[in-house]
């Protein structure tokens, strides 16, 4: 996948899990995008491991991600 | 991957119709998705257009509501999300309470709790088992069972009595790991034997009452590995996976909403590469395939379990785009056809769109669009009755016809919450209905119809073995209902069995058909002596305008003279599909009550018991 696919992706997961023209970059996480709670982090996950075929560590579901390490563990992982 | 591709083409259309403002028709894409795909993206961009519809002021059509609490044995929150989004997907508005987890009993038995603030009309219990308290090898495996039986029947008591809802509840998931291997098929104390059994009596005790969902079923379906996501469980609680939650969300909302009344009951079938494959107006009877052959089996299959959902009771219809006489020849001439033209109720095959077809097809049956699954194996097709009727939930059967008999049984919309006799009767009905409809038109004028009809009632006082068919018909009748009051069985007996009630039903046949119990009525004391009210008065659309409803009122007026009552008041309440009974009660000589809005009196002193001219008891009451 290219980077444009990749970051396009990534993009559209994020807007469906926090709404339709959420905005996100690498350092954001739980403390900065509304709604990114529990329940949330836990949908975040699922919708990242069905559209990259991936399947990322439990680590993933902890809350000191941020969308830049999530975009790390996807890459790797994936492949 | 399938689902994903398939996602990613609904987002973009999604989107592109949100930005115009057709929420409507962006809804109708999604609802297809929600009700019939797996997968969780659609439950990710339902939530978006539901925010965003409600910023502009839209919300999907929904034809009933319901209050349901949701408690879970697990973190709930993901399930109560999901419900009420498939709920939506269904017709129905839910508004849903979620109890903190593991709460069951305190929330049924406390009477403060916030289920009991909340007045549910629905209580879902869903545990998982991990609630159970089976050992991987009990020593009573008798007792074991019991206890949970037990337990699990006293809270359908408790929510059913004290709190008068309806009970919904998840069965048990097998567990697939065992230290026992296979020897614990063989064990009664097995894990494996206990939860079987456990089921097994839960669905025994349920009777018609329960509404069970077979979770053990869909866990299959979707394979045990992928039903419990471990991680989720240990750092969440959340017993079943995410992609298990949309499918048990799914199907717990079809069960609710066929309670609700709002299952489908009718499927419209193409013919050409539907029934059969090949186009019978240019490959001839015998070059269409259906009977032999691989693919020839595999249309036989389809059609045998087109024959199994019309014996359970749904009405069966073609919409074809074809010359009529064609379309009927596979049915005579062609070996290996499973369906036979007395399958459908209506068959349609002229030149015009299928909208068009669809939209006559519900009219000629008395039926809400909504009440209507359509399917074609053309996508184009498919698209234009999308787009052009909404409500209708269409399935495009793109795929090869081995694989279709699967993609139409994953379809929630054909759920049913006790199988009655009636249902097997009102298929007939339906077609005689459509009959009836093609002799008006030659028929003279109105009253000659319905002498020649000969039509034969049964009026009756209710009883045990008509109660079941009397709760179904005020949950499913919109048109001809006066009150709109939706009364349980439970609710039906009370009134039935007041003081001086007057509870009847209704059966009619005419020269084409046994119609079977079609009408209830409940009249009670309205508060003085001389006044009767009727509280319920409702007739199934398949008779609509036949004069039933002139017949009902015939016996209620003498049941009433005989009770005692001097008048007999009836109510009339607006509602969205029942304006064709909006004059009914001036149009038999009732008067605007000066008492109450709403309201119509009739003298039955003055003005005698009223006369019913067309229809004949068949034993006189």
């Amino acid at each position: 996948m290219s980077t444009d696919g990749f970051d396009q992706t990534f993009a559209e997961v994020f807007e469906d899990i926090f709404g339709w023209g959420v905005e996100v970059g690498d350092d954001d996480g739980p403390a900065t995008v509304e709604g990114w709670d529990s329940l949330a982090q836990i949908r975040l996950v699922h919708e990242l491991e069905t559209r990259f075929a991936v399947r990322l560590p439990d680590s993933a579901l902890l809350e000191e991600q941020t969308v830049g390490s999530l975009k790390a563990l996807v890459r790797a992982h994936g492949e | 991957m399938n689902v994903t591709a398939s996602a990613d083409a609904t987002r973009a259309t999604l989107r592109a119709l949100v930005a115009d403002g057709r929420f409507d028709e962006a809804w109708s894409l999604l609802r297809a998705e929600l009700i019939g795909a797996d997968g969780t993206a659609a439950w990710s961009m339902a939530r978006n257009l539901l925010v965003a519809g409600a910023r502009a002021g839209w919300s999907p059509p929904a034809k009933r509501q319901a209050r349901l609490a949701v408690l879970c044995g697990y973190e709930a929150a993901e399930l109560s999300e999901q419900l009420r989004v498939a709920c939506l997907a269904l017709f129905a508005d839910v508004t849903v309470y979620t109890a903190p987890f593991g709460q069951l009993e305190q929330e049924l038995l406390s009477p403060d709790s916030g289920l009991a603030r909340f007045e549910p009309t629905h209580v879902l219990l869903a545990p998982s088992a991990a609630d159970l308290g089976f050992g991987e090898l009990a020593e009573d495996p008798e007792g074991a069972v019991a206890a949970e039986l037990q337990r699990w029947r006293g809270l359908w008591e408790r929510a059913r009595g004290a709190h008068g809802a309806r009970v919904l509840q998840h069965g048990f998931v097998v567990p697939d790991e065992t230290p026992l291997g296979h020897l614990s098929l063989r064990l009664a104390g097995s894990r494996i034997t206990l939860v079987r059994e456990l089921n097994r009596q839960l669905a025994q005790a349920a009777g018609d009452e329960i509404l069970l969902v077979d979770t053990e079923r869909l866990a299959s379906r979707l394979g045990k590995r992928h039903w419990l996501d471990p991680r989720l469980w240990y750092r969440a609680r959340q017993a079943v996976s995410a992609d298990g939650l949309a499918m048990l969300a799914r199907e717990t909302a079809a069960v609710l909403a066929a309670d609700l009344g709002l299952a489908a009951r009718c499927l419209v079938t193409d013919l050409d590469n539907t029934l059969w494959g090949g186009i019978v107006g240019e490959d001839g009877v015998d070059g269409i395939v259906v009977g032999e052959g691989p693919d020839g089996e595999a249309y036989c299959a389809f059609q045998d379990y087109l024959a199994a959902l019309h014996r359970r009771g749904i009405v069966l219809a073609v919409a074809s785009k074809n010359d009529r006489e064609a379309a009927l020849a596979p049915f005579a001439q062609a070996t290996g056809m499973r369906l036979t033209p007395e399958h459908f109720a209506a068959f349609v095959a002229d030149w015009r769109r299928k909208p068009e077809q669809i939209r006559e097809i519900a009219e000629t049956l008395g039926l809400g669009l909504d009440a209507l699954v359509f399917v074609d194996d053309n996508p184009a097709e498919c698209a234009e009755v999308a787009s052009a009727l909404p409500e209708v939930t269409t399935i495009c059967l793109d795929m090869p016809v081995s694989e279709r008999v699967r993609k139409l049984a994953s379809c929630v919309r054909f759920e049913l919450t006790a199988l009655s006799a009636e249902d097997e009767r009102r298929q007939r009905s339906y077609a005689a209905r459509a009959q009836a409809a093609e002799l008006e038109a030659s028929a003279g004028s109105l009253e000659d119809f319905w002498r020649s009809l000969r039509m034969r009632a049964r009026v009756r006082p209710l009883d045990e073995r008509s109660l079941e068919r009397a709760a179904q018909l005020t949950q499913k009748t919109n048109q001809f209902n006066l009150t709109l009051r939706r009364h349980s069985r439970e609710q039906i007996e009370l009134l039935a069995g007041g003081p001086r009630a007057i509870c009847r039903t209704l059966e009619l046949e005419d020269r084409f058909a046994s119609h079977g119990l079609i009408g209830l009525a409940i009249v009670v004391p309205a508060g003085d002596d001389d006044t009767a009210l009727i509280d319920t008065l409702l007739l199934s659309c398949r008779v609509i305008g036949r004069t039933a409803e002139v017949h009902m009122l015939s016996h209620l007026s003498r049941a009433a003279l005989d009770a005692g009552f001097s008048r007999l008041r009836g109510i009339y309440v607006p509602g969205p599909r029942n304006a064709l009974v909006a004059d009914l009660y001036p149009r038999l000589g009732f008067t605007a009550s000066r008492a109450q809005e709403h309201c119509w009196d009739y003298d039955l002193q003055s003005d005698g018991p009223i006369v019913s001219d067309f229809i004949h008891d068949e034993v006189a009451v």
